[in-house]
């Protein structure tokens, strides 16, 4: 009864665990003040090298936005000062010229209307008529300062210019009608109801629809299957290095104690522990893999391009490749945790030989590997499932950075190029599956500890 | 509790080992080039005769960076090497790591340094791809990766402390808090997250760019803003909200359950794809690097004190303070708080490594530094160019390998001696 309930109680806290994440990563990028549909316009753009009337690129970002589901508010509600401009006055003007209006509103306590009046003005005259070089260039040096100072340094410049003159009475009475500093304390909220980009998000994801990358147009769904085996074949495989090494070597460790096989391991292993894996991956990279040096190794990739495989022994071929691809990222991810998996069980073994029943076994008879590996193991396999989980999110980390590294096709990499070039679908996709893993592998450790640690009582911890 | 636990003693039993003493002293010694970079490794000479007049070259810009001097006019150029002084004395190392040297670019090999031109052109260890001064750049990347440390460790160890005493203290399961409470804390947090960020979320993106002094101003005064919110609600709720009838009623808030669900979930995030997602798109610098680490590496701070405030309320001294009718807040600051923080000790050796390592790993994918930022893991990354620049991929290398060990070994030796079931 107490373990069924505990169960159930822990595979139902992991939903608000995901949902945290998911609202934390959302406001992340919410709150940065950059916007990627307007960035991934602006460099298509600057690509075909054409002009483009501010018009035309309003009009391009809303089909852009409408076309990636983003055109709606992000949350539910949100929190804005009460002295900011209404949404509706926002829909019509791009991410950065918004930005610009938040700036002035907030920073001089501006009133919108009179910030929004110059602002545009400002874009009418920047696209308007053919301008001197000079003051084109003060144009836009205007349109990109939000302090006082500068507004005013570069307005004073052209003092008697046609041109900025209206920009200066505008400006003057922007200043003139600055409402009064209390007002911008008071927050002001707005409920969006369904109608929001995490609700339609959300809604879809239940239905198992992860929707499309910003970046190359594919559906999430069919690049995590592309790439999640591979991250969970470097996994798993250098988890299972990491017993078939460690716990030999600290098991012979505590038995040779203070020999110099120990004295020297313990060394070698120190080195691994401390040395930086992207380092220690460099450098293997360099004089293992490298044309300059022994040239063993491949540099990037699971398996070789251009690979014939015949189709009776394919199968064995395609292993070899990847083995061979995969030896040094293995070895980079599982060596610091070799160090630290070995000394534990080490000096677990060398405490509890310390222990009665230790002593009553030898003086059975037993020589000391036997009363070890009598039990010895179950002591190493209580450490083992209470260390399981953070040996496992070592091995995930790490595993990112070497996947980066090695440009293996796998969720690290993926979640680099993401991150990039922010291509936030992607993203978020990619950090919950990596939340899920940590807490579900969390789950498995800590009910496998219930299971061989008898002592231990579960129904009241969380 | 152990009496033997002052930092004191702890100094002795770091020092008893051989390792123990080399780690003592190393870290010390990088205190001390972390202070002084500016002195051992400077494109600027450290005092100068210049037609007649004397000079401090390295103090005035110091001066000058806090905004209290100007640079005189004859020196203008700042290319410092081609004046003819009547005296001067240079540092160690003349150049600075960011003064590209453009005679000498290209990766040239300590070796070839000595014999181009005929004369040592004063790069001991050689040059980078645009003629940085490789050794310049590794003493000033201590200064760097101390400083990533221990910003780092400073918002982990107030964000951690804060939630860790909330949750242990006050997020008991038995004790019972009013409604009224509940709401004031709401409160608080909501207002003081919209005033000290929302209102001021652009002033904190430029002073990033403008330097240290600025940003501590900003600081106190959005700490200020907080302390002025939390008094205003403190007496609201005093005065308001605790007459009013319906939220006299007392409640089971699940803070310590919220709190620790916060702490799992940070624990889950993949820290480094975390800070690859903010560095794509905050400006490069090592004050939002720190930023974001302090900001994602609280959660063991957060556990380890919730852990210790949680066991430290059981002793006797606070059963006794809380019966003899000491507020609970006066009992938190005078005896809970200050008897737990030695466990901390344990924590921080770990908690600057993994800063620095973390920092040097981004820094290696080409992110989270600028361009004139040289730290550790730039000169890595920068070496990938060019495979055959030993003298760029070693002693960085090394550098950062034994600054890890380092601190790793003060987390070991701390957690050894802090271990309640230790010998003394």
């Amino acid at each position: 009864m107490g373990f069924t309930f505990y169960l159930i109680k822990r595979i139902l806290l992991i939903i608000p665990t995901l949902l945290l994440t998911l609202l934390f990563t959302l406001y992340i990028s919410d709150s940065i003040p950059t916007d990627p549909v307007e960035d991934s316009l602006n460099s298509r753009i600057q690509e075909s090298s054409t002009f483009v009337s501010p018009k035309t690129k309003k009009r391009m970002y809303d089909e852009m936005k409408i076309k990636y589901g983003l055109y709606l508010p992000v949350f539910y509600f949100n929190v804005k000062s009460s002295i900011d401009a209404p949404d509706s006055v926002y829909k019509t003007l791009l991410p950065s010229d918004r930005i610009w209006l938040d700036r002035v509103i907030i920073s001089q306590n501006a009133s919108w209307k009179v910030a929004l009046a110059f602002k545009r003005n400002l874009l009418e005259l920047l696209n308007g008529q053919k301008l001197s070089e000079s003051s084109l260039n003060d144009l836009e040096l205007l349109n990109n300062s939000f302090r006082n100072r500068d507004i005013v340094k570069i307005l004073n410049k052209h003092k008697g210019d046609l041109l900025f003159d209206r920009l200066s009475i505008q400006y003057a009475n922007l200043k003139e009608n600055s409402i009064s500093s209390i007002d911008k304390y008071i927050p002001s909220f707005r409920w969006n109801g369904k109608q929001c980009q995490f609700h339609s998000w959300i809604s879809k994801l239940i239905r198992g629809k992860l929707g499309y990358s910003l970046i190359d147009k594919r559906s999430i769904g069919s690049i995590i299957k592309d790439v999640l085996p591979w991250t969970i074949l470097l996994n798993i495989t250098s988890f299972i290095i990491i017993f078939i090494i460690g716990i030999p070597l600290g098991f012979f460790k505590a038995i040779y104690n203070k020999s110099y096989f120990d004295k020297i391991s313990t060394q070698i292993l120190n080195v691994f522990y401390g040395i930086p894996q992207f380092w220690l991956a460099g450098l293997l990279l360099t004089y293992f893999a490298g044309i300059d040096y022994l040239n063993f190794f491949p540099v990037s990739g699971v398996t070789s391009p251009f690979l014939d495989y015949n189709i009776d022994e394919g199968f064995y071929h395609l292993f070899l490749d990847v083995a061979w691809h995969l030896i040094l990222p293995v070895f980079c991810i599982s060596m610091p945790i070799i160090a630290v998996v070995s000394n534990q069980i080490k000096q677990g073994l060398l405490d509890f030989e310390d222990e009665l029943f230790a002593t009553t076994s030898k003086a059975k008879g037993n020589s000391n590997i036997k009363t070890m590996f009598i039990h010895g193991m179950s002591i190493i396999k209580v450490l083992l499932v209470s260390q399981g989980a953070s040996i496992f999110s070592g091995i995930l980390s790490g595993a990112i950075i070497i996947e980066t590294i090695f440009s293996l096709p796998g969720m690290g990499t993926k979640g680099f190029t993401a991150t990039q070039s922010q291509d936030y679908p992607l993203l978020y996709i990619i950090l919950l599956m990596t939340v899920l893993f940590i807490t579900v592998v969390n789950l498995i450790m800590d009910v496998c500890y219930t299971l061989v640690d008898p002592r231990i009582k579960f129904s009241k911890s969380i | 509790m152990n009496s033997n636990t002052n930092i004191e003693s702890f100094r002795e039993f770091l020092k008893r080992s051989k390792i123990g003493k080399l780690v003592y002293y190393s870290l010390i010694f990088f205190f001390l080039i972390s202070i002084l970079a500016d002195f051992i490794a400077n494109d600027k000479p450290i005092y100068c005769n210049y037609k007649g007049r004397s000079y401090w070259p390295v103090f005035k810009e110091y001066g000058i960076k806090i905004g209290i001097s100007k640079l005189e006019s004859q020196f203008a150029s700042q290319n410092w090497k081609e004046y003819n002084y009547e005296a001067v004395l240079w540092p160690l190392i003349p150049f600075a790591p960011k003064n590209l040297d453009f005679t000498m670019s290209n990766f040239i090999s300590p070796t070839k340094a000595i014999k181009i031109g005929g004369h040592f052109s004063g790069h001991y260890l050689g040059t980078g791809p645009l003629g940085e001064d490789i050794l310049s750049a590794i003493i000033h990347g201590v200064r760097y990766a101390l400083f990533t440390g221990a910003g780092t460790l400073l918002i982990s160890l107030f964000i951690g402390l804060t939630f860790g005493t909330i949750a242990g203290y006050f997020g008991d399961d038995s004790s019972k808090n009013k409604v009224s409470d509940v709401i004031s804390i709401i409160l608080f947090l909501f207002y003081s997250w919209y005033v000290a960020y929302y209102l001021n979320r652009f002033n904190i993106l430029d002073r990033l760019d403008d330097g240290l002094i600025l940003i501590l101003v900003l600081l106190l005064k959005l700490i200020g803003y907080i302390i002025i919110i939390g008094v205003c609600v403190y007496f609201i709720n005093k005065y308001i909200l605790r007459k009013l009838p319906l939220l006299k009623i007392e409640i089971h808030f699940p803070l310590d359950l919220v709190i620790s669900r916060g702490i799992e979930v940070f624990n889950a995030l993949p820290k480094i794809l975390i800070l690859f997602a903010f560095l794509a798109f905050l400006k490069p610098s090592i004050l939002n690097t720190i930023l974001i680490l302090g900001f994602i590496s609280w959660p063991i701070f957060a556990q380890l004190i919730r852990a210790k405030i949680l066991s430290i309320k059981k002793e006797l001294y606070i059963e006794s303070a809380k019966s003899s009718g000491i507020k609970p807040m006066l009992i938190l600051f005078r005896h809970a708080l200050p008897n737990s923080l030695g466990i901390l000790w344990i924590i921080i050796g770990y908690s600057v490594s993994g800063a620095v390592l973390a920092e040097s790993a981004i820094g290696y994918l080409g992110l989270g530094t600028p361009p004139e930022v040289l730290s550790w893991g730039k000169l890595l990354s920068m070496a990938r160019e060019n495979s055959s620049a030993w003298w760029m991929i070693f002693p960085s290398g090394f550098m950062l390998f034994y600054f890890i060990g380092c601190f790793n070994y003060l987390g070991k030796q701390a957690s050894i001696f802090y271990n309640p079931k230790r010998s003394v």
